[in-house]
């Protein structure tokens, strides 16, 4: 028999708690904080607000953060902000939705356009994931710790694409995602959590790219979102864009003024007039003035397209506008005065901003990763739901609703494909996203082929496509042919963005200067996978262990449970994965008869009656 | 699994009818999704990862089919074996009446005033609330044809309901 390692009495609980994080990464600033111990947010120049920048300067050097910012006013180096709005997004997207897109595109590469700096090129994966890096280095030189997780924030209104892109971004970055969360439910889980709000709220999350609304429930412990809507190019950049082409027009002295340089004052502009009702800025002895009025007519058609999505969400979620309890502002554009009017005005309910908007999403994000680490025994539950439908294309074009926006996640959903001719054996299956009927004005996801379907007359073969949406908004499509029970193998052609195996390769030719980098990457997550299915399986035992497994089925997994332990220190990742994975055949069933159980009792022992 | 062959209604503790209690659909379904939302198995195994993904989108398809009336009809048809082509359309003379007068209606609802348009979404409704009674005798009888038949129009009232109610808010 082996002998159980004992942990060390002398360690304090605070020592074996997990240092997990939450990631608002933002198309302006992102933040990164904990609440391991208590709320804290990871600084940049003694600065929570991180700037979304990169600056690579002559000799190819790259800063991040607010280095980048503060390096931004020399001449001589390349700087890029607001890579968020491009996340995901094709160079056709791009050219439609982005009209001031200040960086030159390199278009040959279809699927990811690379931005060009210099002599490099660089996709805004590779970008977000140098902020990322920049975000992790800080909380970990903070801390003196390495980083066990993140939960990651994205815009609700996010589609697969962009969401894929961002966890790419985070791989690259050699972050462990623990999930994807949405931003406005993020901070309404600092919300319910810090106030102890209960009722149906309206989250209002306007930010420097994009805007999302969510309208949910909070009771206790239990946050369910009930529809989401929004738009994920549109935000703070568009009214500074508004207040460029104002500035323009307006001083002629300006008329020729780069657009960075017009951004910067017009952002200044917008900020000094969240507080004053007058703005000025002197540009090589211009004096730029802007007052509160001549700005809110500039801002009016996009406040009201705001308010426009708002009135959607309430109405997709069947609530009734007298049943909102508050409207819950998030995010740096919500400074604008005339939004609270505005909605104030529209729907009648009080505003709720007293958490920092700002702060707002790192914060929930925070409160989120600390749970499902496990740090914390808080019994919180999210609910959350698809924004935007997913669908097939059919014949002429059109989209096939598969899955419709608004659905609770996760979620799975079949569809039963057929041949047209005999012997046919191969089908294309093209993947959509989008609420529209033409797949032309839909995101395409990608293309799936379906090989070796068994030859038979038309329109015999029945090839059901699993499609499964998880948790984090991501979809996965698996195929078998239902008569000869012959699982057809699917090869997946990602529209955008990159596939799995080149992200792997991405990771490997980033460490590629030192092989032994490589390794020791492998080997560490080996083993914290191995110790994570070892304490998983642990606790299992522990609580119903002898309950459900006799004698002989409890020696095979304890068997190659010791197996596993004695090996994880041996520097081979190759074996530490082989044996867990030999680890997770072996406890297979015993897995399976635990979830029965506890749905037994659940449901046919006592009864779902007896709860009630 | 066992649990991913229940009827929908089992699951929730619920009786097979056209007619549920939202409150007590809404508590199961919470019930059941803080057993096993993945999230709640955020540190288990990759197996009971799995399988936790597999029954938390099962109750969410549930609970979404359960949540809708048209579906929920559906859905009982479904569990009694009725099932028809999506190609066949019900054949109904004076429902096909209905449906050009709705459309030349729409038409040009622009030029309705809003007394107009509140009449017909009254008539609109009190056209459902007697196809429900009519469903309902239908479901008792286990009258699955007649089932069907009312689906096909509930859908066409919920559809127009819907677009009427739009274009007095509109107003």
């Amino acid at each position: 028999m082996s002998l159980l390692q004992i942990s060390d009495p002398d360690v304090s609980k605070k020592d074996l708690a997990k240092f997990v994080v939450g990631i608002d990464l933002g198309t302006t600033n992102s933040l990164i904080a904990t609440t391991v111990e208590s709320l804290l947010f990871f600084e940049d120049e003694k600065s929570p607000m991180i700037p979304s920048v990169i600056n690579i300067n002559k000799k190819g050097e790259i800063s991040v953060g607010q280095k980048a910012l503060n390096a931004s006013n020399k001449s001589d180096n390349y700087n890029i902000s607001s890579i968020k709005r491009i996340m995901g997004l094709s160079a056709a997207d791009i050219k439609d939705k982005l009209k001031n897109f200040p960086y030159e595109l390199d278009v040959n590469n279809e699927k990811l356009p690379l931005i060009k700096v210099g002599d490099n090129k660089l996709s805004a994966i590779d970008i977000s994931s140098k902020i990322l890096s920049h975000l992790k280095d800080l909380a970990e030189k903070k801390e003196n710790k390495i980083l066990d997780g993140a939960v990651i924030t994205v815009p609700a209104y996010f589609n697969d694409i962009q969401r894929q892109a961002t966890k790419n971004a985070a791989k690259l970055s050699g972050i462990n995602i623990l999930r994807l969360l949405n931003e406005p439910t993020a901070a309404a889980i600092a919300y319910g959590l810090e106030s102890k709000s209960t009722g149906t709220f309206v989250v209002y999350d306007f930010g420097g790219g994009t805007f999302d609304v969510s309208v949910l429930t909070l009771e206790k412990g239990i946050f369910k979102v009930l529809s989401t809507d929004g738009d994920s190019c549109l935000g703070g950049d568009d009214i500074d864009d508004i207040i460029c082409n104002w500035i323009k027009n307006t001083y002629t002295s300006l008329h020729k003024a780069d657009y960075l340089s017009l951004k910067k004052i017009s952002c200044q502009l917008k900020e000094q007039l969240s507080y004053n009702d007058i703005a000025e800025v002197t540009v090589d002895k211009t004096v730029i003035s802007l007052s509160i009025n001549q700005f809110n007519k500039l801002v009016n058609k996009i406040i009201d397209k705001t308010l426009g999505i708002t009135k959607n969400a309430i109405e997709e979620s069947n609530q009734l506008i007298s049943n909102i309890k508050n409207i819950i502002l998030v995010g740096g554009s919500t400074r604008i005065r005339c939004i609270k009017s505005k909605l104030k005005n529209e729907f009648n309910c009080s505003i709720l901003n007293d958490i920092d908007p700002d702060k707002v999403v790192a914060h929930g994000a925070a409160i989120q990763a600390n749970i499902l680490s496990g740090n914390c025994k808080e019994d919180v539950l999210l609910l959350d739901v698809l924004p935007l439908s997913l669908g097939i294309e059919t014949y002429g074009g059109l989209s096939e609703k598969i899955i419709h926006r608004n659905t609770p996640i996760p979620i799975n959903a079949e569809k039963t494909f057929t041949t047209f001719k005999d012997g046919q054996s191969k089908l294309l299956v093209h993947v959509i996203q989008g609420e529209r009927e033409m797949v032309e004005h839909c995101s395409s996801l990608g293309e799936f082929i379906l090989n070796d379907i068994p030859s038979m007359v038309s329109g015999a073969p029945r090839i059901v496509v699993e499609f499964q949406v998880d948790a984090d908004g991501i979809l996965s499509v698996t195929a078998t042919e239902s008569i000869s029970r012959i699982s057809s193998s699917i090869e997946v052609k990602p529209s955008y963005g990159l596939s799995d195996s080149e992200i792997t390769k991405m990771i490997e030719a980033s460490n590629s200067s030192a092989k032994e980098d490589v390794f020791l990457r492998k080997l560490n997550e080996s083993r914290v996978e191995g110790k994570r299915v070892i304490y998983a399986l642990e606790q299992a035992l522990d609580r119903d262990g002898k309950d459900l497994l006799n004698t002989a089925e409890l020696n095979l997994i304890t068997t190659e449970l010791s197996n596993l332990k004695n090996n994880i220190s041996q520097k081979d990742p190759e074996k530490i994965n082989k044996l867990i994975l030999n680890l997770e055949n072996v406890s297979e069933f015993y897995v399976e008869r635990r979830m029965n159980r506890s749905i037994k009792s659940m449901i046919t022992g006592k009864g779902i009656d007896d709860i009630l | 699994m066992d649990i991913l062959k229940k009827n929908y209604f089992d699951l929730f503790g619920l009786r097979i009818d056209t007619k549920i209690d939202p409150d007590r659909l809404e508590k199961s379904y919470k019930i059941l999704q803080e057993q096993f939302h993945p999230d709640k198995y955020a540190s288990a195994t990759n197996h009971e990862k799995r399988i936790a993904l597999q029954i938390s989108s099962f109750i969410n398809d549930a609970y979404r089919t359960l949540s809708d009336l048209p579906e929920r009809i559906n859905y009982i048809l479904k569990i009694n074996n009725f099932e028809k082509d999506e190609s066949i359309t019900l054949k109904d003379e004076k429902f096909l009446h209905e449906q050009i007068e709705y459309s030349e209606f729409l038409v040009d609802i622009e030029n309705k005033s809003s007394k107009e348009i509140s009449k017909k979404y009254i008539k609109n409704s009190d056209k459902m609330i007697n196809l429900l009674v009519v469903l309902d005798e239908a479901f008792i009888e286990n009258n699955f044809e007649e089932m069907w038949k009312c689906l096909s129009k509930l859908r066409f009232y919920l559809k127009h309901g819907k677009e009427l109610s739009k274009a007095m808010g509109d107003m």
